[in-house]
């Protein structure tokens, strides 16, 4: 059990701290707070199977640092409440 | 103009062009497709064909340029005719590509990956298998010349293993972008 997230749908969590996070299994990962949605590129590796996130892609390149470093975050603990390894790029 | 041979007549459909020339005129190497709907007039890309059997019988498909890729052109040429003729499944790896790549099916009649919402990764990695393995034609491959490619990824893992094993599959056309999504270079490489 987590105690800050809860799943809302497929492969979707929602953080009790007010963002949404959604991975896409066609490639992608949305994380969604009251500013709007950030598209965050990921793939999946294939051996084990486990996703890897790209921290330098999608609307993350356009913020600074710090900020895209906390939504980073915020989007591993996401998608490893989902059940997925993750790792990042 | 190529020398054709035509098999015997079906009824339904244009017949198939089969191309035995040897030799395009050079001024025909840039620009295959259009010159191709101009030396066969009422053929275009859909076109419905028939295909005659050396035992009798035929059988009925749609007019491509796939089968004028026999034309012993320059290796380079017969992959971008390829590419321009068969070109179906698109596939991606590395920051960014996956826009590039969706953008490019959508413009050109491509189709990439899609899994349900609901797929784990490990049902990922088993449709790329069957989607690389289902492919035909020349495929196109995104991938990201600053970052490079995931080596784990499913394209290097299962993907282009699953692509070179299937004989159905003639070439791989590679388009390399920059950071900003932008191809700054496409190398086609045929079976």
């Amino acid at each position: 059990m987590s105690a800050e997230f809860r799943s809302i749908g497929p492969n979707s969590a929602a953080s009790n701290k007010g963002f949404t996070v959604t991975w896409r299994p066609s490639g992608g990962v949305d994380y969604t707070d009251a500013g709007g949605t950030v598209r965050i590129d990921s793939e999946v590796l294939a051996k084990p199977p486990r996703i890897l996130v790209y921290p330098k892609s999608g609307g993350l390149r356009t913020m600074d640092d710090a900020r895209a470093e906390e939504i980073l975050k915020d989007v591993i603990r996401a998608v490893e409440y989902l059940g997925h390894q993750v790792e990042r790029w | 103009m190529p020398v054709l041979a035509q098999s015997q007549a079906c009824s339904g459909c244009l017949p198939e062009i089969v191309v035995t020339a040897t030799r395009l005129p050079s001024s025909s190497f840039d620009n295959w497709q259009s010159f191709a709907t101009t030396w066969w007039p009422g053929y275009s890309f859909g076109t419905c064909i028939y295909q005659s059997f050396a035992g009798g019988g035929c059988g009925a498909g749609r007019w491509a340029l796939a089968s004028l890729a026999v034309v012993p052109l320059a290796v380079g040429k017969l992959g971008a005719i390829a590419a321009e003729a068969t070109t179906t499944s698109v596939f991606w790896s590395g920051p960014g590509t996956q826009a590039a790549a969706e953008s490019w099916a959508a413009a050109n009649g491509g189709s990439t990956l899609s899994v349900a919402a609901g797929a784990t990764p490990a049902e990922v990695t088993a449709a790329s298998a069957n989607f690389a393995a289902s492919a035909s034609g020349n495929v196109v491959v995104f991938q990201n010349a600053a970052q490079g490619v995931a080596v784990g990824g499913t394209w290097a893992q299962t993907e282009f293993g699953a692509l070179m094993a299937n004989p159905s599959v003639t070439g791989i056309t590679y388009n390399l972008i920059d950071n900003t999504g932008a191809t700054i270079c496409t190398i086609v490489c045929p079976k």
